[in-house]
């Protein structure tokens, strides 16, 4: 995602299907500082918190709906 | 993107898999029951398994293992009697429950054949197509879905085998932006290699001279938006295309994909079934809804057609098959190799359907794992009579039909008997030779 859509407190669906929680973001290196919510493949993750490049969060999370422009 | 270790859980279907034991929780289709009529004896491979499938002289239907325990030949070329499938070395028979019931060359009171029994699992047929069920007890129920149900439609089945994974098969039905690309530009390419530009499809952006209407019968478009929502029976996938609104039945409807490996595109279902991990029994299930004020009778046998494959497991291609959506969609399927690499992969923001169809996999292994039953495992009669799903042609059904059979070069369906046997009558035989895409 674009860093600018993305602000400290919102929940995002990251690129590998996991659910975390944004708590920091780095404009400069453009990474996002995030805490993992739900990882249904690693649940060791949860909790867990690690920087990762903005295009690793691929949207939003809108519960059972998600949509985007293309 | 994924771990190697996660792609193993979501991609590997044998025995004792995570995604094996999920797998066997539904029943999937293994054939066409008139594949039975030439030959009534059909080997299978599902989930990893070796089976037989077979039709005894009494009609009953049976999945058993396929090799005889006694001397270990094959029951492939078992001869199929009243109550059973005998096996052609010894005369060993076996029942559909895989319980061996005769011994010829034992003595007659010996209780040896009772204390012999091999794989046997359950099958069921409904509307031509034969289903088995390889879980654990209780055997659910087989879904009535709203296609094998309707009244007053012609039905027919293809298949073809597809050299590579199951998992990658769905994904595509879960990336709505392909559709503009792979069936568009690439499709256009395709044709201008094969020397039939008259068959390519046109291109627009609002503003840019749009030769599409609204509802008109014509080409693909650049998707503007897309979208997602989970439902009860797994996932629908919505979009907007230049030119449309979300009043357009593509958005305001959807299209459903059912968990765990089926498609439904208008009136068609595809079965993506996990033969293997490497291999892929993909069946186009096709009910023809019929112009307004006409009657079919049921059909007795529901015609079988087979899909060729554009592509080797080389990915060699012969690109004269490439001119159709399911050439073109087994062709990218097969080169992402026999189990797409997924810890290498870049997926952006226009994957999203692919990351949440993922994602639903992990909750639902997760149930397993929990004990529960997963979504779609259907166990009350009462609502298993015509399980109705949403889909872009239920406001007018014909009228979608039609522009299918128009369309009917584009996709696996320009193989399929029905179609074009629909075609004739509708429009004369003149309308078969001329090209429509």
């Amino acid at each position: 995602m674009k860093l600018e859509d993305l602000s400290v407190g919102l929940n995002v669906l990251l690129d590998t299907g996991d659910l975390a929680e944004v708590i920091s973001i780095n404009d400069q290196e453009q990474t996002v500082r995030i805490c993992y919510l739900d990882a249904l493949g690693q649940p060791e993750l949860v909790g867990s918190e690690v920087w990762l490049l903005a295009d690793e969060v691929i949207s939003i999370d809108m519960g059972s709906h998600s949509e985007g422009r293309t | 993107m994924l771990t190697v270790k996660e792609n193993d859980r979501l991609t590997r279907v044998g025995p004792n898999t995570p995604m094996g034991v999920l797998m066997r929780r539904y029943w999937q289709p293994i054939a066409a029951a008139v594949e039975l009529d030439d030959n009534p004896v059909k080997p299978v491979k599902l989930l990893g398994e070796s089976l037989i499938l077979y039709r005894d002289r009494k009609g009953t239907l049976g999945l058993i293992g396929d090799t005889c325990p006694h001397r270990r030949i094959s029951l492939a070329y078992g001869i199929p009697e009243e109550g059973g499938l005998r096996c052609a070395y010894h005369g060993w028979m076996f029942s559909e429950t895989g319980q061996c019931v005769e011994m010829p060359a034992e003595a007659p009171d010996s209780s040896f054949p009772s204390r012999v029994k091999i794989t046997g699992y359950p099958v069921q047929e409904i509307s031509g197509l034969i289903f088995a069920y390889l879980g654990p007890e209780p055997t659910p129920l087989l879904p009535r879905w709203d296609l094998f149900v309707w009244d007053n439609v012609l039905r027919d089945i293809g298949s073809t085998v597809v050299p590579c994974n199951w998992l990658q098969i769905m994904e595509n039905s879960l990336d709505p932006t392909h559709v503009e690309w792979l069936h568009g530009r690439f499709s256009n390419y395709v044709l201008e290699r094969l020397g039939r530009d008259d068959l390519k499809r046109e291109f627009f952006r609002v503003g840019e001279g749009a030769s599409g209407a609204e509802g008109q019968v014509t080409n693909n478009f650049d998707h503007e938006k897309i979208g997602f929502d989970e439902f009860q029976h797994g996932i629908i996938k919505r979009r907007v295309v230049a030119g449309r609104t979300e009043e357009h039945p593509d958005w305001r409807i959807g299209h459903p994909i059912l968990f765990p490996n089926i498609l439904r595109v208008g009136s068609n279902f595809q079965y993506r079934v996990p033969m293997d991990d490497t291999h892929t029994l993909h069946i186009w299930f096709t009910a023809y809804p019929q112009p307004p004020g006409e009657t079919v009778e049921k059909q007795d046998k529901v015609p079988f057609y087979h899909v060729p494959l554009p592509v080797d497991e080389q990915g060699v291609a012969d690109w004269q098959l490439m001119d159709n959506n399911s050439g073109q969609d087994i062709t990218a399927w097969v080169t992402q190799g026999p189990i797409a690499d997924r810890s290498q992969e870049k997926l952006g923001e226009s994957d999203k359907g692919i990351i949440i169809y993922r994602r639903m996999l992990r909750q639902q292994l997760a149930i397993i794992e929990d004990e529960g039953e997963p979504m779609n495992v259907f166990r009350n009669p009462e609502s298993n009579v015509c399980i109705d799903l949403p889909w872009e042609g239920s406001e007018d059904p014909w009228a979608y039909a039609r522009r299918g059979l128009m369309r009917r070069t584009s996709a696996a369906g320009k193989y399929a008997p029905v179609l074009r046997e629909m075609v004739a009558r509708l429009d004369g035989e003149e309308a078969l030779k001329g090209p429509v895409h």
